[in-house]
């Protein structure tokens, strides 16, 4: 992967930048000469037809094509940590949650847990087993409540009962006949030299370090017309809870799917907005906005110049960042412009001065903000604290973050003669003066010219997001301009490039193929390109509702169908 | 002979070293051990890595002659090691060609010499880097399958303050292709993966609790479940679930063992660390904090690694100190800085940070390993042990110049006391290869990277 030289260097990025553009599809000739299979639906909007078989060819506008060959295998994705620790509550009560460090990590694609690679090793399988035994024996003193016991039933009766239950919801699919009568066997076997209870909990933890539970595979049903594979009803029912809930499914959902709801554009997309309305679709939308932005762990910063950035101040910022998501989302059926630069902030007492506002309490109120300064989900200060250094401001992170996660456009890897230091930190220059005095090396320059003046247009926020109008008793200059986009122009400030890139259809596109790999866990195959691309420009067209995204990806082509194994 | 794995005194198991085993019921054990150690010195593998460079590298080389030699400034704290060790100059490269490495990249290829797969997508802001995976096993696995069979363990993989932006992307040990093994970074889970007996309640022997027979039953559900899922999906998955059902059999080779044992671990010199130190029962403190607690950190990893192969629980042991892009700074030292920063930012800094883990990380292991034995030898002169990174210039994410220290008499077969001139380049791979047929392996190639071959010098 490494680049010869400088000009490889640009023109690679220039390609990856170029493919993401709606403007330049046209000059590459995709879709030109493409042609339409009439004999298939063709909807032009990318949210499939619901069928059995995808949209192919052309669509009406011109702007991609799907061909037959263009879909991917979908890998077989193990539970996330917070996706098992959600459907154990689910599953079997709020309050068996288990400790962070009993689980393996996650790995990620594109900053989203996917699993999608990595094996489960002996260690990771060590944790799995002591993780279910937690859960197991913490949920022996409240088994009653769950197993509902008729009076005069036998303990037998009521096991089995309990495992067709829990194990459907646990397996997302009602268990196969091998599978209930190993679990009745291992009831029955701990029955016989302990009691119920202990025989329940043995169950359980059977139930929870399976793989059927810790695994989600997507294979879909084979068509001899096309190389795609259609989603059975059971793998839609768990892509949508693991999508829109973090979780597994429930009774409804699997009912739906079972009784074919899912097969059905309507049939789904009832499911859909019902999901979207249940509390669990929270869950789904911090961990969205969370891993998009990529705001984990407090990031390390020096205590002595920001003694204030402390755990509890990171959580309120965190917390800030999902309010703000889950407000533009369910609160308001906001569009995508209102996560580029609405003038609003949720704030409690924590991050009151940091956001200027006077909040007083440890809740979370709304407050108005001065749009010129700050506005939107990116100029939130967990998301400038994050793409900073420990002392000062990162322009480079901030820019490849713009570059990366509102225009998917992947960037350059290093150039080729190493990264020479920047000019250490002084008292009378700006960072932005000695990135100035770095990009004078023209190897530099030539790429720090793509991500730099992107970056430098936050540097009114500090290391911390605070806001500030000098650093070092210098005026803050944060202009620039902003090429390789459909909206290139110059900005004064971010909350302008912001006001720029809401109106980029490169901008609208990246945020659908975001909710995708969090939705899917890989990237983008050639056909679900094409279908997101569609999709985002219908939902363009009517202002790009954020609630109509997750709509129209959970229905869409890219979500329902995945290449044959 | 004396067993030193006395019962476990479960009253003061905060506040003393103790033992493991359950006393005489690992005493079948005792006369295989014998008789293994008749046979041939049990040899075993630890290797250490650090992260994101040496900072001044000049500094760190020793200079001198074969046998007469002054360690360098950075490596000095291992002067009175230095007839344990076999130290290089700076003649080793890692990749070279085409200039820079990213983090990952150089991460994967230190210990398995292949050329890493390395989608676009990989180049993702923040380093995150998540989509590098090397695409061959490292030579730790390698060796783990020739000398590791019978163990409880035929690895372990020690994080050491090595969190990193994304959890897989700065993995240094791969069981094979893209398939990474996370070094554990909690040492309480370490702990209890190793020494499980001194955590566990004691119990009546010959009493039946409520978890009797449980883990036969457990392993057996796992088992089916993959046959379950496996014939409905693709290869590659298959190939996952098939690695998930390897993991569980050797849980069961290992319960079975242990129940075999008694329990028990054995062997002259087996006993068990202190527990790491806890703060208000704060798994976070010291285990998590690597900016305040790197050391405390690295030696509490130590002693468990030590106590594990002086109990035979494993005979191959890799510790991870620090992480590629590792984001915390070196505030123990008064670096300001992420890590990552001082390498690109502060030679200075980074050649301290060098140096301090060099003296309370490596040389603390081979004191420690100097210490203990197996009874027929130190485990220091029965053990290959090396140290080494990423990178040699962070800032230059460069593996020019790669640097490698050996240590210990690698069961007989290694000549230690000495500093190794070439006169030439060589590939860290060629020390790779070495390294394979120090154990046994007759190899002349490693990995995907050109090989000049073994380095003769090394031996006896």
């Amino acid at each position: 992967m490494l680049q010869s030289s400088p000009e490889v260097t640009m023109r690679f990025f220039r390609v990856c930048s170029l493919t993401s553009s709606a403007l330049a599809i046209a000059v590459l000739g995709g879709c030109s000469g493409g042609t339409t299979d009439s004999s298939r639906n063709t909807g032009g909007n990318g949210s499939g037809g619901g069928g059995d078989l995808p949209s192919t060819g052309t669509d009406k506008e011109g702007l991609c094509e799907i061909t037959d060959d263009g879909w991917e295998v979908a890998p077989m994705r193990r539970l996330s940590n917070v996706e098992y620790d959600n459907a154990v509550a689910d599953l079997l009560g709020d309050d068996l949650r288990l400790p962070e460090a009993l689980l393996p990590g996650d790995e990620s694609v594109s900053g989203y847990a996917s699993n999608g690679v990595v094996t489960v090793g002996v260690s990771e399988a060590e944790k799995f087993s002591a993780a279910a035994k937690s859960v197991a024996e913490r949920f022996v003193p409240r088994q009653a409540d769950l197993l509902k016991c008729a009076s005069g039933q036998t303990n037998e009766a009521c096991a089995i009962d309990f495992i067709k239950r829990t194990g459907r919801l646990a397996f997302r699919r009602t268990l196969e006949a091998d599978e209930t009568e190993l679990l009745n066997q291992i009831y029955l076997n701990k029955a016989k030299t302990t009691d119920h209870p202990q025989a329940i909990r043995l169950v359980v933890e059977a139930i929870l370090q399976m793989p059927q539970f810790l695994y989600r595979p997507v294979v879909g049903l084979q068509n001899e017309q096309s190389s795609a594979n259609k989603l059975t009803g059971e793998e839609i029912a768990s892509r949508l809870s693991f999508f829109l809930w973090s979780s597994i499914p429930d009774n409804d959902l699997l009912a739906a799917a079972e009784a074919g709801d899912l097969d059905a554009t309507d049939g789904l997309t009832a499911q859909v907005r019902r999901m979207m309305d249940d509390p669990r679709f929270d869950r789904s939308l911090e961990a969205f906005s969370l891993q998009w932005l990529g705001v984990e762990a407090r990031p390390a910063k020096d205590d002595l110049k920001f003694p204030g950035f402390t755990e509890d101040f990171w959580s309120s910022a965190k917390t800030s960042i999902s309010r703000f998501f889950h407000h533009a989302v369910k609160e308001t059926d906001g569009n995508m412009k209102s996560l580029f630069t609405a003038p609003i902030a949720f704030a409690d007492q924590k991050l009151a001065s940091t956001y200027g506002v006077s909040a007083k309490s440890s809740t979370f109120d709304s407050f108005k903000t001065d749009a010129k300064e700050r506005g939107g989900i990116f100029t939130q200060a967990a998301v400038m604290a994050t793409l900073s250094g420990t002392t000062e401001t990162s322009p480079v992170k901030r820019g490849l973050f713009v570059r990366a996660k509102l225009l998917c456009q992947t960037p350059p890897p290093p150039p080729p003669m190493g990264v020479a230091p920047l000019p250490a930190e002084t008292t009378d220059k700006t960072l932005r003066q000695r990135l100035e005095e770095h990009r004078a090396n023209p190897a530099c320059a030539a790429c720090h010219a793509f991500f730099d003046p992107l970056g430098l247009a936050f540097e009114h926020f500090d290391a911390v997001g605070a806001y500030r109008a000098q650093e070092h008793g210098i005026a803050i200059d944060a202009t620039g301009e902003l090429s390789d986009s459909d909206v290139d122009g110059n900005f004064t400030d971010a909350m302008e490039l912001l006001g720029q890139l809401e109106q980029s259809a490169i901008a609208s596109e990246c945020l659908s193929n975001q909710l995708f790999r969090f939705a899917i866990g890989r990237l983008e195959s050639e056909a679900d390109a094409c279908v997101l691309k569609r999709m985002s420009h219908d939902l363009t067209k009517d202002g790009y509702s954020l609630q109509d995204a997750f709509v129209k990806l959970a229905t869409s082509d890219a979500f329902r169908f995945v290449g044959r194994i | 002979m004396r067993n030193r794995c006395g019962a476990l005194d479960f009253s003061n198991r905060r506040s003393f070293l103790r033992a493991t085993g359950l006393g005489m019921a690992a005493a079948p054990f005792i006369p295989l051990l014998e008789a293994q150690a008749e046979a041939a010195p049990q040899q075993r593998l630890v290797i250490m890595v650090g992260s994101n460079g040496i900072g001044n590298v000049s500094q760190f080389y020793p200079t001198g002659d074969t046998t007469n030699f002054t360690m360098g400034s950075t490596t000095k704290s291992l002067e009175p090691l230095k007839q344990h060790l076999i130290c290089f100059g700076s003649e080793f490269d890692g990749r070279i060609d085409g200039g820079p490495i990213p983090h990952p990249e150089s991460a994967a290829n230190l210990l398995t010499a292949t050329d890493p797969d390395s989608p676009p997508e990989s180049q993702d802001p923040e380093t995150r880097n998540n989509g590098t995976r090397a695409t061959g096993p490292s030579v730790d696995q390698v060796i783990a399958k020739q000398i590791g069979k019978g163990t409880r363990f035929e690895s372990l993989a020690l994080g050491c303050g090595s969190i990193s932006a994304n959890l897989l992307g700065g993995s240094i040990v791969y069981r094979g292709s893209k398939d990474p093994i996370v070094a554990e970074l909690d040492a309480f889970v370490t702990f209890d993966r190793l020494f499980p007996n001194i955590m566990a309640p004691p119990t009546t022997p010959g009493t039946k609790g409520p978890r009797d027979g449980d883990d036969a039953v457990l392993f057996d559900a796992v088992a089916k479940g993959v046959g379950s899922i496996r014939k409905r999906v693709g290869a590659e998955d298959a190939r996952r679930l098939d690695a998930h059902l390897d993991s569980i059999n050797s849980l069961r080779t290992r319960l079975a063992t242990m129940q075999q044992s008694g329990g028990g671990t054995s062997g002259v010199g087996c006993v068990a660390p202190m527990t790491p130190p806890r703060d208000n029962n704060s798994r976070t403190f010291q285990t998590k904090n690597p900016a305040i607690f790197l050391k405390e950190i690295m030696q509490v990893n130590v002693d468990m690694a030590v106590a594990a192969m002086a109990c035979d629980l494993t005979r191959v042991v890799v510790f991870q100190v620090g992480a590629t892009t590792a984001l915390w700074p070196p505030a123990f030292m008064a670096l300001r800085q992420t890590l990552h920063e001082v390498s690109h930012q502060d030679p200075t800094g980074m050649t301290r940070y060098t140096a301090f883990t060099i003296e309370h990380g490596f040389k603390y292991l081979l004191d420690k390993m100097k210490a203990s034995t197996d009874g027929t030898s130190t485990l220091l002169d029965s053990s290959a042990v090396f140290w080494s990174n990423e990178f040699a210039d962070g800032n230059a994410h460069s593996m020019k110049s790669l640097p490698i220290i050996a240590a210990g008499g690698a069961g007989g077969k290694w000549k230690t006391g000495r500093f190794l001139r070439f006169g030439r380049r060589r590939r860290h791979v060629d020390f790779l290869v070495s390294l394979c047929r120090t154990f046994g392996l007759n190899v002349n190639t490693f990995g995907q990277d050109p090989t000049a071959g073994p380095i003769a010098e090394l031996g006896v």
